[in-house]
């Protein structure tokens, strides 16, 4: 009787464990300036490096800032992959002042460390050591420079717990605000799917992709079984530009899956109008229409990372992930029925599924949130602005919404 | 010769080719991960052996293979039909322009 009575108490606490658990958001970047991070990397990276004192607790550390150096030592051709640890100042009640507590350091060549095609081989063992650092929390923030040539995808995928990483790549002050977004977002458990992906022989032609088309007939079928169900098949968009833009103009959440081929320059869309093409200047006026306010962006195409993920973010997205580097049909396929499988089967926040699909991660496939532009004039694109003040310590946020009037 | 004899000549068929797979591998992008990865090798080990399992298979069951030199060359047919098999018919079609290197994988490692 009694275990029977514990068992239920159990089966209670699970079920309610798994509905309080299941529709939250379970990575966030965490609080802090991010733009003053970013611009004082070097400097904060390098107080770490002069410590002294013990290295920091077990995981007391929240965020670690991952970037390479020249080696001090060493001859012009070896690189330092270098990791910086923070603890927080407890006296700051936002936790805003990163507080330098632990540094690693290991060297590279440089011509391994730029070696794309390769870096899991050259790099995977250190950057594992990174993540797997004693001192960095289950929940703790990895920025990762972007100009570093360090393949974020990787410590994606060695992440543990609930760390979440991100790459940065040129200034801080849209970057803090996306990272204000990613922290702030509403639990999201919906996809939108766009399947660009060449249909005809006449479209394989012009995309320049190999395979046939019946092998790319194959692929989309593959997708639209993924979403056959009650649940799933509204994530799938119609093949059309036009669903595309107006999907793009709301940002509420969804994050937008888009398949189809780039060149690097533009992607191109075989579209039920035929073969159409999303160029950088397509996105940043869609952005401008959107008030500077794009929904996340999974790009799963190749080589989108040089122009068109920063176009992304230039025009609004806090999230985009893209890759410099072709991608499978297979390796795509798995990596978004992961995403499917966790977001509507397992009830987890998208951005949460991108994460815990990291070991499906397609190639270089690497979460961004960049520097973007300064958001467009409201007024001019016929947007209302909704002011909202956030008071962190001694700094106020001043998020600006734009919705359509 | 016995049958095992024979087995292993298969086996020394099935190392030329991938003695000669591995050379051409050299010019891939790729290498340094195939050469240092496990899963790679235990590829290649399992080609090897398949070598000596087809000539053991055909020597069970035909006469033709009697001599050392029928035995490499069984040995060294049978990875090399199963790696054209594999680059005839396992997916090019790849979400990007063909012009880059892929990552390494097991297709591009066998088709190559």
């Amino acid at each position: 009787m009694k275990s029977s009575v514990q068992a239920a108490f159990a089966a209670t606490f699970v079920l309610f464990a798994t509905s309080v658990f299941a529709d939250s958001v379970e990575r966030r970047p965490t609080s802090i300036d991010y733009e003053h991070v970013v611009d004082n990397s070097a400097e904060l990276i390098g107080l770490c490096a002069a410590l002294l004192s013990p290295p920091p607790e077990k995981g007391s550390c929240d965020l670690a800032i991952v970037s390479t150096s020249s080696s001090s030592q060493s001859s012009e051709n070896k690189v330092e992959i270098v990791s910086g640890q923070f603890e927080f100042d407890e006296r700051s009640l936002y936790r805003q002042k990163p507080v330098p507590a632990g540094y690693d350091f290991d060297e590279i060549d440089k011509s391994k460390l730029q070696d794309s095609t390769n870096s899991e081989t050259y790099t995977g063992q250190i950057l594992k050591r990174i993540v797997n650092n004693e001192a960095l929390s289950n929940d703790a923030t990895l920025i990762v420079d972007g100009d570093s040539n360090i393949d974020t995808s990787l410590l994606v995928k060695y992440a543990r717990g609930n760390q979440f990483v991100i790459e940065q790549k040129t200034s801080s002050e849209r970057f803090n605000l996306n990272m204000l977004r990613l922290r702030q977002r509403l639990y999201k458990n919906e996809l939108s799917v766009f399947d660009f992906s060449p249909a005809t022989d006449d479209a394989i032609r012009d995309f320049g992709v190999g395979g046939t088309a019946r092998e790319w007939k194959r692929f989309s079928r593959r997708i639209e079984t993924m979403f056959s169900t009650a649940d799933t098949r509204q994530a799938l968009e119609p093949r059309t530009l036009e669903a595309l833009r107006s999907r793009l103009l709301d940002s509420t959440g969804k994050v937008v899956v888009i398949y189809g081929h780039s060149d690097g320059e533009s992607i191109w869309l075989d579209t039920d109008n035929g073969i159409e093409r999303l160029t950088p200047e397509d996105i940043r006026e869609i952005g401008e229409a959107a008030g500077g306010r794009l929904p996340p962006i999974l790009l799963l195409n190749c080589e989108t990372e040089s122009v068109i993920a920063p176009a992304f973010l230039s025009a609004g997205s806090p999230f985009v992930a893209a890759t410099d580097k072709p991608m499978t049909l297979t390796d795509a396929t798995r990596f978004l029925s992961s995403i499917v499988t966790k977001v509507y089967g397992d009830k987890k926040d998208v951005i949460d599924a991108f994460y815990d699909s990291g070991n499906k991660l397609p190639f270089r496939l690497r979460p961004m949130a960049d520097r973007v532009d300064k958001s467009t004039d409201a007024s001019q694109a016929g947007m209302s602005q909704h002011v909202k003040v956030i008071q962190e310590d001694y700094r106020y946020w001043i998020l600006v919404e734009k919705t359509s009037s | 010769m016995t049958e095992i004899e024979l087995l292993v000549w298969g086996c020394v068929g099935g190392g030329l080719d991938e003695l000669l797979h591995w050379a051409g591998l050299r010019r891939e992008s790729a290498f340094p991960t195939y050469l240092r990865s496990a899963v790679y090798w235990v590829i290649t080990a399992l080609l090897v052996l398949m070598g000596g399992v087809v000539t053991y298979v055909v020597v069970i069951s035909t006469d033709y293979v009697d001599s050392a030199l029928t035995a490499v060359l069984c040995g060294f047919v049978a990875p090399a039909l199963l790696k054209k098999l594999a680059k005839a018919y396992l997916s090019g079609a790849m979400l990007g322009s063909a012009t880059t290197d892929a990552g390494p994988s097991w297709r591009t490692f066998l088709s190559n």
